[in-house]
């Protein structure tokens, strides 16, 4: 069993937002960190479930590990190819054909020209769209588009797999086809970890779990453990809440 | 220096991405028109030809060699102020690549220099067919645009990135840029020659831009090489670039939690 993520002691503080004239005459209080002291270890086979309230920084997280912010201290170490599946449609031309756009949506994630045409047959076919792919996107439905989307980059084979939210795509018919070949990456990947709300989705593909609550660790381990702390927690709270709003 | 310079490479070889998406990029302009990308040529064309009416009559040099000064200027006037605008917003526009997807920095950059050279080329075939037009006898002198040309890419290439992260933080710098931009035309050798301007023609050795305009359109039209604008832009791009670097050094790395 070989370690895939290490996190040491991560920090990261978003910038203060820039707001113009107006920020002269404000007090300037210190910025929150959006991750405080996150330390955490992913082996290979390990099912990582992120869960949290709105804003508790579960998408920063998956952004520090997915390379694209760097932490202002502590560390995270990276082994294998992530393959990060959030803001799918980035790289997608209206204007281009299907077949173009799966090209490009391939070489955004690093895919060479030749591998994408190796690719582009089993692509064309799970997507189900061979008639049209040489029209231009803005003639597909959203529901096409997404399919096209989804059948691009569930084609790359991850080694560690992010995501942001349990994805799905298309019609009745399409949405099962996609669940399978979401499962089959995610049982496919060497890690995987997901950012999710969805408790039902959670229990089904995470073996294990950590709550961000504001930024930091309040609960790791196993998944079950870690839901069942969470979820006390939370209803505890919004008891409070409610009785505070009652008074 | 080493992420600097490893972004700058990482970048570099991913030349099939930003070469396609430069092309997208003017493909996207001109969509569904017609003549397509001709549009660029047409424009630039219809734009000279005015402006050989308008200030030729009222500019006392000769006629041909106005014309030439003139649609040069504006062609590389076009191309250099392009990248230092666009090169402003060279990051900012690519906000949601550079928060979805795991991508050199710098890609922007090549896909934007890639973008104006594939506009400047088509806008040079005016150039070329007026200067057919006017029967222009070229000396070997005029080669030395060519070497003129890639000092003026090694300084949009720089440009691009020291605006980019640096407007990615401090959006008045864009503004800014653009309205030092539209004055800084007055002040360039474009509408009239140097010598019309009489006493005050020395300000203008004082604008980068008039050197970096001498050192491609002297040859061409003038037959000369412009020595001392030459210093003046190879100065530009040895202190440029060591800005630069030290600026993608440093404040690369924030420039996803700017944008």
């Amino acid at each position: 069993m070989s370690l895939l993520v290490d996190a040491k002691n991560v920090r990261l503080t978003y910038p203060r937002p820039q707001m113009g004239l107006r920020s002269l005459l404000k007090k300037r209080e210190p910025m929150v960190p959006a991750l405080d002291d996150v330390t955490f270890q992913l082996h290979t086979g390990d099912r990582l479930a992120l869960v949290g309230l709105n804003g508790s920084g579960k998408s920063t997280l998956l952004r520090t590990i997915a390379g694209i912010y760097e932490p202002e201290t502590g560390s995270i170490d990276v082994a294998g190819k992530i393959v990060a599946l959030f803001n799918l449609g980035v790289g997608m031309r209206l204007d281009m054909s299907g077949r173009a756009n799966v090209m490009l949506l391939g070489m955004v994630a690093g895919c060479s020209q030749l591998e994408m045409q190796d690719l582009m047959p089993g692509i064309l076919a799970f997507s189900g769209l061979e008639d049209v792919i040489d029209d231009p996107l803005h003639t597909y439905s959203q529901g096409m588009a997404m399919r096209l989307i989804f059948a691009t980059a569930t084609e790359l084979n991850p080694e560690i797999l992010l995501l942001d939210e349990w994805i799905g795509a298309g019609d009745r018919l399409f949405r099962e086809k996609a669940e399978k070949r979401l499962e089959a990456i995610v049982s496919d990947s060497h890690g995987f970890i997901l950012a999710s709300h969805n408790t039902i989705i959670i229990q089904r593909y995470c073996t294990k779990g950590l709550w961000l609550d504001d930024g930091k660790i309040a609960a790791a381990g196993d998944i079950d453990e870690v839901l069942e702390i969470f979820v006390r927690e939370t209803s505890r709270r919004a008891k409070e809440d409610e009785a505070r709003l009652r008074a | 220096m080493i992420w600097a310079l490893k972004n700058l490479s990482a970048g570099a070889v991913r030349w099939p991405l930003w070469t396609r998406l430069a092309v997208a990029d003017i493909q996207q302009t001109y969509r569904r028109s017609f003549i397509g990308m001709a549009w660029i040529t047409f424009s630039f064309a219809m734009f000279i030809g005015v402006k050989i009416l308008i200030f030729g009559s009222i500019s006392a040099a000769d006629n041909d060699l106005f014309a030439a000064w003139l649609s040069i200027g504006f062609l590389i006037w076009a191309y250099v102020s392009g990248n230092v605008t666009d090169g402003c917003n060279v990051f900012i526009n690519a906000r949601p690549w550079i928060l979805g997807t795991k991508m050199p920095l710098s890609v922007f950059v090549y896909q934007s220099l890639t973008r104006h050279l594939i506009n400047l080329a088509y806008s040079t075939l005016v150039i070329i067919v007026l200067l057919w037009i006017l029967k222009w006898q070229l000396t070997s002198i005029a080669l030395w645009a060519i070497p003129g040309m890639l000092v003026l890419l090694l300084n949009a290439w720089w440009v691009q990135i020291f605006l980019g992260v640096l407007s990615s933080r401090h959006r008045d710098l864009i503004h800014l840029v653009q309205s030092g931009m539209r004055v800084l035309f007055f002040i360039t050798p474009i509408l009239y020659m140097p010598d019309q301007l009489g006493g005050n023609a020395f300000l203008l050795t004082y604008n980068p831009f008039t050197h970096f305009l001498a050192i491609v359109r002297d040859p061409i039209v003038l037959g000369t090489i412009p020595s001392a604008s030459w210093l003046v832009a190879l100065g530009f791009s040895v202190g440029g670039w060591i800005l630069a670097i030290l600026t993608l050094q440093f404040w690369g790395r924030r420039v996803p939690f700017w944008v």
